[in-house]
């Protein structure tokens, strides 16, 4: 068991809930993926877009954590608004919080993230907020009352994996007491195994699964990388070297000739 | 009469109408929705006491698939 937040889950890994080819390959992938918590959104009502109450009720039937996001903000006010308009809607305080800054990658924008999370942190919000792997932001918003933070791997739905694990690694060093969870930018099992192996306590991801061939297959492929991840950072992966060095022992080596 | 704007879309009520006789004349899905009037969070408990506006935006938002 790990804690998030204030509650304690047994998976180390937070899913998605978009992008899956039809509802029920949806609920059967999240069940699949052994995941605590689930990400959601808020939306317009669309019948062609799907959401609203039928998803709501699948989404209550697998009785997890919700995290709703924020996605699609762009301004500080919005995402407050759409925080607030979560809170009461899904009856949580826990917001993953997305200012996006750049239409392009989807990065998002640090300072408004920054300003936003000092208003809902002050509004009694629990912020997870998306952020980039910059130390200087994790920092300020950790000095602003984040306990968690939520870097990205790599831009959202690209699914190249951890593209800079040195800045990864430097804030996993640098904050040991902070919940860090890579969110974004996962694409396959090994991406997972890697953030867990460096000491991340979690990854979220979404479009690794729901856009696999077998979503459902998949999510049990990460399920299984992400335990396999976490197991080996507490058994201890043995520090990399530049020179060779022998497994089998030298001591009588056949052939040896002095 | 007041025009305000629902999700976008244009709508006629009687001057005044709360925004609980509106949600009421426009029947949103059950309870799973909130409500902002002008990019302002509006709790629950405030509907019956939110006079609309001439030129209200009002965006009603439901649960949706994220990521």
């Amino acid at each position: 068991m790990w804690q998030l937040a204030d509650q304690s889950l047994e998976s180390r890994l937070l899913i998605g809930s978009a992008l899956y080819p039809s509802p029920s390959i949806m609920q059967d992938a999240i069940r699949a993926s052994g995941a605590g918590v689930v990400t959601l959104s808020l939306r317009r009502q669309n019948p062609s877009a799907g959401g609203g109450n039928d998803f709501w009720a699948l989404l209550r039937e697998l009785d997890l954590h919700l995290l709703p996001n924020t996605a699609g903000c762009h301004s500080v006010k919005e995402a407050i608004t759409t925080a607030q308009m979560a809170r009461e809607l899904f009856d949580t305080r826990w917001i993953k919080l997305e200012v996006i800054g750049d239409e392009y990658n989807l990065q998002p924008d640090p300072f408004g993230l920054l300003e936003a999370t000092r208003e809902l942190i002050s509004q009694g919000f629990e912020v997870l907020p998306y952020c980039t792997d910059d130390l200087v932001l994790c920092e300020k918003l950790v000095d602003a009352g984040c306990r968690i933070l939520m870097p990205w791997g790599a831009p959202i739905g690209t699914g190249k994996g951890l593209i800079n694990p040195y800045a990864l690694n430097t804030l996993r060093q640098r904050m040991p007491d902070i919940t860090l969870i890579v969110d974004a930018g996962i694409g396959a099992p090994s991406h997972a195994a890697q953030a867990l192996e460096m000491g991340y306590d979690g990854v979220l991801l979404n479009t690794a699964v729901a856009q696999a061939s077998d979503p459902v297959a998949m999510a049990r492929a990460f399920k299984h990388a992400v335990s396999a991840g976490r197991l080996a950072y507490e058994a201890g992966v043995m520090p990399a070297r530049d020179m060779a060095q022998p497994s089998t022992p030298v001591l009588g080596t056949p052939f040896w000739k002095p | 009469m007041i025009t305000v704007w629902l999700n976008s879309e244009q709508k006629q009520l009687e001057d005044p109408t709360c925004l609980a006789e509106a949600l009421a004349r426009w029947q949103p899905p059950g309870e799973g929705f909130a409500i902002a009037i002008n990019d302002v969070f509006v709790p629950r408990a405030n509907y019956a006491a939110t006079q609309l506006r001439d030129g209200d935006q009002i965006e009603l938002l439901v649960p949706m698939q994220g990521g």
